[in-house]
């Protein structure tokens, strides 16, 4: 028997793991505006900060995918609180119908729990994997922020070596460290609750 | 779930509105909250199939806990049947409605969170720095119905009043106040029962300061658009079934 998470928790859970990764996918669009930026500069800069074009160019794309993946958990989230308030309301159901078998003893009340239940069951598989892949999609985003963070690295080992950019590129690798600290903080976050649902 | 800010000092108004996932027949509703400090107060939060996506949208602005206070401008499904939910996710919330509704508005479940009634003549809530004031609307169109009316946001909650039947992606703001008129006209005509009763609120409302007017369908209507409304509405003649 699959483990059953409690329907009430869990659509709770749901909701706040989408608030936490609506607010990533905020940080992760000045994320993309930043690595616009640094595009914008390398092109200025031209040969002399040419160790940064590969750079800034994968800092772009990965932004980018970051943005997608915040927007993707946010609507997995969302789906996955449907279910739990579709099962909620299940539940509710399966609760009333065995209150109602009860008074009457009536066997067709009973075949309705067991058609109820079914029902119930293949939700609640749905919703377990969905929470499992929704977890693994954390981990990805977690992962592109360390990425993030080695792209600030290079940056301030660029800067160093230039003697006009070296300002503006010390200032974009601190603001790519601020952003994928707080995107990292809201993950952590969304994590913590998905945690504290499964350990219940 | 569409999210926008309406007001932004130090409270907050905000709308939700054009859920994309909700079931088709389902009319389309727009829910309002006010934030105000760690206190907040969600106007007609919906009927139970549009329950978690308001969750989760909610959920993107303020965390839980500061989810504690709900309205319910009357007793329909459209309004509070998410009741029972809500119940059990903020149990320890507060719902203010009228009074009137009490044994009805329970049918939805209220076992946690604390009913308070608001009696026929109105009166005032706090939620953290913000008064709001509970307009009557009685019999527009329900027996017992109430507006919200804050006066430092010059905003107007009016709840089924101003309501317009509107495709599911259409604006949230009135840009041809004309042309609007005929998405309102069959609705007003005939929920609304009483040219009495509607006399009655407009004598009321129009002594108020509104800058944006709030209803729970269709759209928001906004500085002259408000005193427009309330000229056309006096002219429309409601309660038509009886003359079917
Ligand atoms: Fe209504
Ligand atoms: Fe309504």
């Amino acid at each position: 028997m699959v483990k059953e998470y409690s329907p009430v928790k869990s659509a709770i859970t749901s909701s706040q793991v989408a608030g936490e990764l609506y607010r990533a996918s905020m940080i992760a669009r000045q994320l993309s505006l930043a690595a616009k930026n640094s595009q914008a500069i390398v092109h200025r800069a031209g040969s002399r900060v040419a160790g940064l074009k590969v750079i800034s160019e994968y800092f772009a794309d990965l932004a980018l995918k970051t943005i997608k993946l915040a927007e993707a958990i946010n609507t997995i989230s969302l789906d996955i609180s449907h279910l739990a308030v579709e099962r909620w309301r299940q539940n509710t159901l399966v609760d009333h119908l065995f209150d109602s078998q009860e008074k009457t003893e009536n066997d067709d009340v009973l075949l309705i729990i067991t058609e109820t239940r079914q029902r119930q069951e293949g939700i609640n598989n749905r919703f377990n994997i969905e929470i499992r892949s929704l977890e693994s999609q954390l981990e990805e985003i977690q992962q592109y922020m360390q990425a993030s963070r080695v792209v600030a690295v290079s940056f301030r080992l660029e800067a160093t070596q230039t003697d006009e950019y070296q300002g503006i590129l010390e200032d974009m690798a601190n603001n790519i460290d601020v952003f994928s600290e707080k995107i990292k903080q809201h993950v952590l976050d969304a994590k913590s609750y998905i945690d504290r649902l499964l350990q219940s | 779930m569409e999210a926008k800010l309406l007001f932004d000092d130090k409270h907050q108004w905000y709308v939700f509105a054009r859920d994309p996932d909700k079931p088709e027949k389902i009319i389309d509703t727009n829910q309002y909250m006010v934030v105000s400090g760690k206190e907040s107060l969600v106007l007609d939060p919906g009927g139970i199939e549009i329950f978690s996506a308001m969750l989760s949208t909610i959920l993107k602005f303020i965390p839980l806990e500061q989810v504690t206070h709900l309205f319910a401008s009357h007793q329909d499904p459209d309004i509070i049947s998410s009741l029972g939910m809500w119940d059990q996710v903020i149990p320890k919330a507060k719902l203010y409605t009228p009074n009137l509704w009490e044994g009805f508005i329970r049918h939805f479940g209220c076992e946690n969170i604390e009913f308070c009634g608001i009696k026929d003549g109105g009166g005032e809530l706090k939620i953290g720095d913000t008064t709001l004031q509970f307009i009557p609307a009685h019999y527009l169109h329900s027996s017992a119905n109430f507006h919200v009316y804050d006066p430092v946001a010059k905003i107007l909650f009016s709840g089924d009043i101003g309501a317009a039947l509107e495709p599911q992606d259409s604006s949230l703001f009135i840009e041809d106040f004309d042309s609007h008129c005929d998405k309102m006209k069959f609705f007003h005509q005939r929920w609304m029962p009483s040219n009495e009763a509607k006399n009655h609120w407009l004598k009321r409302v129009r002594k108020l300061d509104i800058d944006m007017m709030l209803p729970q369908h269709g759209r928001i209507f906004r500085g002259k658009e408000v005193e427009q409304f309330f000229d056309w509405f006096e002219a429309l003649n409601v309660g038509v079934a009886l003359d079917s």
